[in-house]
């Protein structure tokens, strides 16, 4: 009796487990010849655009000196007649605190200002510059709503002064051009010299500098 | 370590600085255990929140455009408009940006510079978030007073992130190619108006019409009939 129950166990268990193999999901071993499954896989490929990074977005002007007596210049407020600040510290060791990363395919890179709007949304300093819209002030320097401003990099034999119309950024190119290879970055700073006058009461200007990556 | 020597009034004090494990009671074991582990995850998570929520400051701004040349696949015509291919668009900074497009002609090559007004944006300002792109429809209006020929400037994508009052904001913008040709008008280089060609077809149509019937050799004529069989007895005298 008892023999005969340990047999019908054992079927039973047998069955099960028949059953069970039976409706296992097969081995992705398997699967992957018989049922077609896949996998993916990302490729990352160089970017064919024309693109450019500047970083930081925002900088603020300091650093700054001249200006006549009682109206000089301090350490961060602009002075006149034809105070100077800077974003970062120019010279041979400065500080150079924007980067600026050509981040696509080669390309030149230029560089433009704005006019300097005061935060009254009064009338703006026009940049001037040796070849652009002359400077008016004595000495050649800004006159009345004028201001002058440079971009220049650590090295950089001649700073690229800056109009409202794109220039050439010297400092990508040291045979005074301006082309740029796929990935090359340069840190650059910013100096202005501010108008004889300002000729209005606002004590906030705004300026906005522009890079540009262009196909050669 | 013990230290000695004497206080401001002469009198000898004694400091023990040691690290000693013995020396400390449980409590400030405990404490010191406490601050070295949280200066052990405070300095990595601080430098991950940074990289990932990078202040204004730090943020950047970028800007990219299709390195293809936008192309008008055939040639156009003066009076015509036509819809250019979409421009790719892409914020490479790390914050929004409001993206604007215009023409300007910066690249070096033969070809007219093509006046801004001759580009409609149909899409308009738009907004990007970081690494987020898009593709901007264009449409070339080219006017019937256009002349014929090869024209080349450049679609300049401007990305520039909110203006800070007082700061000196750096924005970026790049550049793709724009070419096209406009080939003769339908005037062979005499541009009319519309209305003036109608209305020179519809002379030149009479014109042909008259000359035509005029070498067939027809002719009409106008024989005024009768009103009754008497007529002839008041010839010559109207009936009214």
């Amino acid at each position: 009796m008892v023999g005969r129950l340990w047999i019908v166990l054992v079927v039973v268990v047998l069955a099960i487990a028949g059953v069970v193999a039976l409706n296992r999901p097969k081995s992705a071993a398997v699967s992957g010849a018989s049922t077609g499954a896949s996998t993916t896989a990302t490729l990352n490929v160089l970017p064919t655009t024309v693109s450019i990074t500047v970083s930081p977005g925002q900088a603020t002007f300091g650093d700054c000196g001249g200006g006549g007596k009682g109206d000089r210049s301090t350490p961060t407020l602009l002075g006149y007649p034809n105070g100077e600040c800077s974003v970062g510290t120019l010279g041979a060791n400065g500080t150079f605190p924007i980067t600026i990363d050509n981040t696509g395919v080669p390309s030149n890179i230029e560089v433009s200002t704005s006019s300097a709007v005061p935060a009254d949304s009064g009338t703006p300093w026009l940049p001037c510059s040796a070849r652009g819209r002359h400077c008016t002030g004595p000495g050649g320097k800004p006159g009345v709503r004028q201001y002058e401003a440079w971009t220049a990099a650590r090295g950089q034999a001649d700073a690229t002064q800056l109009t409202a119309d794109w220039a050439c950024d010297f400092a990508f190119d040291a045979s005074s051009g301006c082309s740029a290879a796929r990935g090359q970055f340069r840190k650059e700073g910013i100096k202005l010299i501010g108008p004889t006058s300002f000729g209005d009461p606002a004590t906030s200007w705004t300026v906005t500098v522009t890079w540009i990556a262009v196909p050669p | 370590m013990f230290c000695s020597g004497d206080d401001a009034n002469g009198r000898p004090v004694a400091a023990r600085l040691s690290a000693a494990d013995g020396e400390y009671p449980a409590g400030a074991r405990l404490r010191l255990t406490r601050r070295l582990l949280t200066a052990a995850w405070a300095g990595p998570a601080g430098l991950a929140l940074l990289i990932a929520f990078p202040g204004p400051s730090q943020a950047s701004v970028g800007v990219g455009v299709q390195g293809v040349p936008v192309r008008l696949g055939s040639v156009a015509r003066p009076g015509g408009s036509y819809s250019l291919a979409p421009v790719y668009v892409v914020n490479t900074g790390s914050q929004d940006e409001s993206i604007s497009m215009r023409v300007q002609r910066l690249s070096h090559g033969p070809g007219r510079a093509v006046p801004p007004s001759w580009i409609h944006f149909t899409g308009g300002g738009i907004r990007l978030a970081a690494r987020e792109s898009a593709r901007m429809p264009l449409e070339l209006v080219v006017p019937a007073s256009a002349k014929p020929g090869k024209y080349l400037s450049d679609v300049v994508v401007v990305g520039a992130a909110a203006i800070a009052v007082g700061k000196t904001n750096l924005s970026v913008a790049a550049a793709a190619k724009l070419e096209f040709t406009v080939g003769q008008g339908s005037g062979q280089g005499l541009v009319l108006p519309i209305w003036t060609r109608w209305t020179l077809g519809g002379l030149l149509l009479v014109a042909a019409a008259v000359l035509s019937f005029r070498s067939s050799g027809l002719e009409v004529r106008v024989v005024r009939r009768p009103a009754s069989s008497n007529a002839a007895d008041h010839r010559g005298e109207l009936p009214w």
